[in-house]
């Protein structure tokens, strides 16, 4: 059996996104693969047991899941927090090694998904490092590369994680750095011993969200147009400013959700008149029933919430931050890049995998 | 198009009339009856079966014929329903005064969505939903809940706003009348541009005055009030101006106030002549309705009074009106017939105690003189004052001398009835000097609007295809701009001169790029995420030698890292160096009701400080384009002011043409920044040397 570690140095990096295609590239090569996200800090309940959003999604999404508890078994929870803070018992590295000893029964290969990056679950024992050392297994880093600054994040974790690091596979790069990326920092890194394996494009497509989800995450009411909440949003900009500046600044982006004030009808109507796929409706204020009915004739749904537009953009910040791959099509769409741009054989040599013949 | 089954039926039903007086359905059966309509009126009520005296039936099949308008007053679930009765039936034109529609929410999106749809799928032309109804005095028909019948008269308004029509109805009960009255509520089907059509066609109509707070579809507004224009003037009050006024447009009627510059250039465009407020655009359409339009310009100011005379001048001089030099044959006259110390010369003072044999006397000499086109006659009450009489001999003078005659009457217990005299007579009547002024400024202008030739936008040269590439090019690496480079290939495909240069990743590049294009060159940042390059020091000008060029190179990127330390950095542009000249700017906005505006100005301080900008509505042509450039304030420092030589003006011109050819062709060019044109002397001509291409979201 072989462990993969798959880690970052920095969060929102797309590890999830990376376990996903990487799972499914190893199930497509005939081996049975398991997967345990140690520590996760996206609290949530399945079948009573509290776990991580994304971890429970990608283990329901396995031909064989483990047990729902061993698939997260410590979860960042307040009360863990609480408790670790105050020095309360809290599970650790024994938690993980007995969870883990579930999840690897029958399989040819677990995916560890690591910490958001290399320093969380440091306190409970269960950091990428500690993690290693305890589980053993390879490291494969994801991480956000850009080329107008050093990698020195990744040559830190290089000299961290020593011989048991695979390589780097460069995530979410856009399309301006991607030249620069593939020309210099992976050639650099080469020099100084640190293998890529592939440059993965930043695709809207996997940073958007649904409008359902953006209403699960700030709550609200939806005024209108509740057939289309399973639209795309890929962005959303905030909305203060007077109709004219508000229409050539809303104009540069697509399918995105406008946060306003209620009583705003101009600068709705200036986002209803650019692709929008949701109106966020902030202060709780009623919009104007004209307002409300052309949103309806278009097809955009009005949420209305409850907190200010600042609450707003927080938590909407936080909900774009971290890719999701619940989405439709988004995981066929994670493969689909990931058999383009990786060197798949090449990487799965590196973490150890031995293929069937 | 014709709306001749609305707007002058043979027969009516009104569905929802009923019993008890009061109630929507039965004010429009009152007001039919009330205004003697001619043709058949059927009340349709299933709950009724007799209304107001006259049989009534229970749905549109059981009437004894197909009428040629019904009018809808039943609650809106059940509007649908009447709707595709009557369409199924053969009936032509429906108005639904109804509300609950679009303007109430979703439930009555969906309600108006059918209704439209149902209308459409017999032909049948519909008013409304969520209006107060038509009138048209000429034919007898009050189709409306105002409960007011105007006079008959010469001006026709059509209004957005339902409880503004009814306060333009009763003013027109003390004034000159209407021709026509309609109340366009929500414009689920006919909208403003149908009834321009409408009542220029309308013989009774001399002008149409309008109240808006938005336009359904603005190329087409464009195209049919330009058309109207010609025979009628169109007199309209744009409401929604600020940017209060415009998030209360949004909020009352769902639409997009738009901004108030596209609204200019559209009105301008269309040679609709806009009245700032309500009295304003009264003023303006009874000056229209009842005296001809001035065949030249030279106002002569005939007057009672020093004080409101000065006014009257001081208004001529703000809104550009001709005051007209007599000829001495004039004078003399004048002199025999005035006193002693009456003042001669224009404005003609008759002194305090003028009667109207004075004033009688008086017009009938002014009239005499080639040079007068227009008479402004003013009063003020003074203790020889005999109002009411010298407004009979103003009228008996205009009348008999055909040239265009305004009033203004100052005072109110002492002048108001002499002032209705007056505006009903046929000379309008106003309170102050400053507001007739504005009335006559309107005819002129109007006067030059309907001669004015079409804009024929000329044939550009260009390479269409290369810019279709880089468009796709854009759109495909999802940018919302085009790069900096792309964009000068745009301009330059489309004939607009630009610098030469190139996109240097790295030293080496540059200094190469450098040695291409021959010193000086300018510097500057190359990054899709960085649009104001000069905001973050992302550009250094006059670069001379290879040494200077890579010490700005260094600065120019160190700075685009610091200031920006998101942005992808693909290097910078080298750039051949503009000769200095006149800065302008020349730009594209496009409006969401109108499509692409070119806007021109002068560069710098005079744009950001002093908005001396102007915009036109694409395309334009050579004639256009010139006018644009004579139309702002600082014109002059490009006629050359001060022994400063002419500037270029014409390249300016070729340029504003070029670029409005541009973003006719390719609709998704968004925005479009020259800034700065750098414009040479006159015959040398002008540079883009710096342009920005915007695309949008897609």
């Amino acid at each position: 059996m072989q462990t993969i570690i798959v880690a970052s140095t920095r969060r929102y990096s797309g590890k999830t996104g990376v376990c996903v295609a990487l799972i499914e590239e190893l199930v497509g090569r005939g081996l049975d693969v398991g997967y345990i996200k140690p520590y996760g800090s996206m609290p949530t309940e399945v079948d009573g047991v509290s776990t991580d959003r994304d971890a429970a999604f990608i283990n329901g999404w396995l031909k064989r899941p483990s047990p729902v508890e061993a698939v997260c078994p410590i979860v960042r929870t307040r009360a863990f927090v609480d408790d670790l803070l105050a020095g309360n018992p809290v599970p650790g590295p024994s938690v993980v090694a007995a969870a883990f000893a579930r999840v690897t029964e029958g399989r040819d290969v677990v995916v560890v998904e690591a910490p958001s990056d290399l320093e969380q679950g440091a306190g409970a024992g269960v950091s990428a490092t500690q993690l290693l050392a305890s589980l053993g297994g390879r490291v494969l880093l994801v991480e956000t590369s850009i080329a107008t600054e050093p990698p020195d994040r990744v040559l830190r974790a290089a000299t961290v994680f020593g011989d048991a690091l695979a390589g780097v596979i460069h995530n979410r790069v856009t399309d301006a750095e991607r030249p620069a990326v593939t020309a210099r920092v992976v050639p650099f890194l080469a020099s100084r011993g640190v293998t890529s394996f592939g440059v993965l494009p930043h695709d809207p497509l996997l940073s958007s969200v649904t409008v359902r989800e953006i209403i699960d995450e700030l709550g609200g009411t939806v005024l209108c147009s509740e057939e289309h909440l399973d639209e795309l949003v890929e962005s959303f900009m905030v909305g203060a400013m007077g109709q004219e500046k508000a229409l050539r600044f809303f104009r540069r982006k697509a399918r995105k959700a406008v946060v306003t004030g209620g009583d705003r009808a101009d600068v709705q109507m200036a986002a209803l008149e650019t692709s929008t796929s949701a109106l966020v409706l902030t202060g709780n204020m009623s919009p104007s029933p004209a307002v409300i009915g052309r949103a309806c004739e278009l097809g955009v749904p009005m949420i209305l919430v409850d907190s200010d537009t600042l609450g707003a953009v927080e938590h909407l910040d936080l909900l774009f931050g971290h890719v999701r791959l619940h989405g439709p099509g988004k995981a066929d769409r994670m493969r689909e890049m990931f058999s383009e741009h990786v060197s798949v054989d090449a990487l799965l040599s590196a973490l150890g995998v031995s293929q069937p013949a | 198009m014709s709306l001749d089954s609305l707007l002058s039926p043979r027969s009516i039903a009104v569905v929802g009339a009923g019993r008890e007086p009061g109630g929507v359905g039965r004010s429009v059966f009152d007001a039919l009856l009330a205004a003697g309509f001619p043709g058949q009126v059927w009340p349709v009520n299933p709950r009724a079966d007799e209304v107001a005296g006259h049989r009534c039936f229970p749905d549109i099949a059981s009437l004894p014929g197909v009428p040629d308008l019904v009018v809808i007053a039943v609650p809106a679930g059940a509007v649908p329903a009447v709707v595709e009765e009557s369409s199924a039936a053969g009936v032509p034109s429906a108005i639904v005064l109804s509300a609950g529609f679009k303007e109430a929410g979703p439930e009555g999106v969906v309600l108006e969505r059918e209704i439209v749809k149902a209308a459409a799928a017999h032909g049948m032309r519909l008013l409304g939903p969520n209006c107060l109804g038509l009138i048209v005095p000429g034919s007898h028909l009050n189709a409306s809940f105002a409960g007011v019948m105007p006079r008959e008269g010469s001006i026709a308004v059509i209004t957005q706003s339902g409880a503004l029509g009814t306060a333009v109805l009763d003013w027109a009960r003390s004034r000159g009348g209407l021709s026509g009255f309609v109340s366009l509520g929500n414009r689920a089907d006919l909208s403003e541009s149908d009834f321009l059509e409408a009542f220029n066609a309308d013989r009774a109509t001399r002008v149409i005055a309008g109240y808006l707070e938005s336009i359904v579809d603005g190329p087409r507004f464009v195209r049919v009030a330009r058309e109207c224009a010609r025979t009628t003037p169109i007199v309209l009050l744009k409401a929604g101006s600020s940017e209060a006024g415009a998030r209360a447009v949004s909020s009352h009627t769902g639409s997009l106030a738009g901004s108030d510059a596209a609204y200019e250039a559209a009105f301008s465009a269309a040679g609709v002549l806009r009245a700032r407020d309500t009295e304003e655009l009264f003023g303006m359409a009874e000056a229209f309705a009842h005296q001809p339009v001035p065949s030249g310009s030279g106002l002569v100011i005939v007057t009672n009074a020093g004080g409101p005379a000065v006014m009257a001048t001081d208004a001529c001089a703000k809104a550009g009106v001709t005051l007209a030099g007599l000829m001495p044959e004039t004078v003399d006259a004048l002199r025999h017939a005035l006193p002693a110390a009456a003042a001669l010369y224009n404005p003609v003072d008759l002194l305090g105690d003028a009667g109207p044999e004075l004033y009688a006397e008086t017009l009938r000499i002014v009239a005499r003189d080639p040079g007068v086109h227009s008479v402004l006659v003013l009063l003020t009450p003074q203790a020889p004052t005999l109002p009411k009489e010298t407004a009979h001999a103003i009228l008996a003078a205009a009348e008999a001398s055909k040239i265009t005659t305004l009033a203004c009457f100052m005072g109110e217990a002492a002048v108001e009835a002499a002032r209705r005299t007056l505006t009903r007579g046929g000379v309008p009547a106003f309170r102050y000097p400053e507001r007739a002024i504005d009335a006559l400024a309107a005819m002129e202008r109007y006067r030059t609007l309907a001669s004015r030739p079409a804009i024929e936008p000329p044939v550009i040269e260009a390479d269409r295809d290369a810019v279709a590439a880089i468009l796709d090019e854009a759109r495909a690496a999802r940018r919302s701009f085009v790069l900096e480079e792309h964009a000068s290939d745009i301009a330059r495909a489309y004939g607009i001169p630009t610098p030469r240069g190139a996109v240097a990743a790295d030293r080496a590049a540059a200094l190469a790029a450098a040695k291409e294009i021959g010193y000086p060159v300018a510097l500057k940042i190359a990054s899709p995420d960085i649009l104001h390059k000069s905001d973050i020091g992302g550009i250094v000008l006059g670069i001379e030698d290879d040494a200077t060029l890579l010490r700005a190179w260094d600065t120019v990127l160190d700075r685009a890292h610091r200031r920006m330390p998101d942005a992808a950095i693909w290097g910078a542009m080298v750039q051949q160096m503009v000769p200095a000249g006149r800065e302008v700017i020349v730009g594209v906005e496009r409006d969401p009701t109108f499509g692409p505006m070119i806007m021109f100005g002068l560069g710098g301080i005079y744009v950001e400080l002093l908005h001396d900008v102007t915009f036109r509505l694409a395309p334009l042509d050579g004639a256009e384009a010139r006018r644009m450039i004579e139309s702002i304030n600082g014109a002059g420092l490009l006629r050359g002011m001060r022994g400063a030589k002419p500037a270029d003006v014409e390249a300016v011109a070729d340029v504003l043409v070029r670029v409005s050819a541009l973003v006719t062709d390719f609709p998704e060019i968004v925005e479009l920044d020259i800034n700065p044109l750098v414009v040479a002397d006159r015959g040398q001509g002008a540079v883009a040397a710096d342009i920005r291409i915007g695309i949008g979201g897609s």
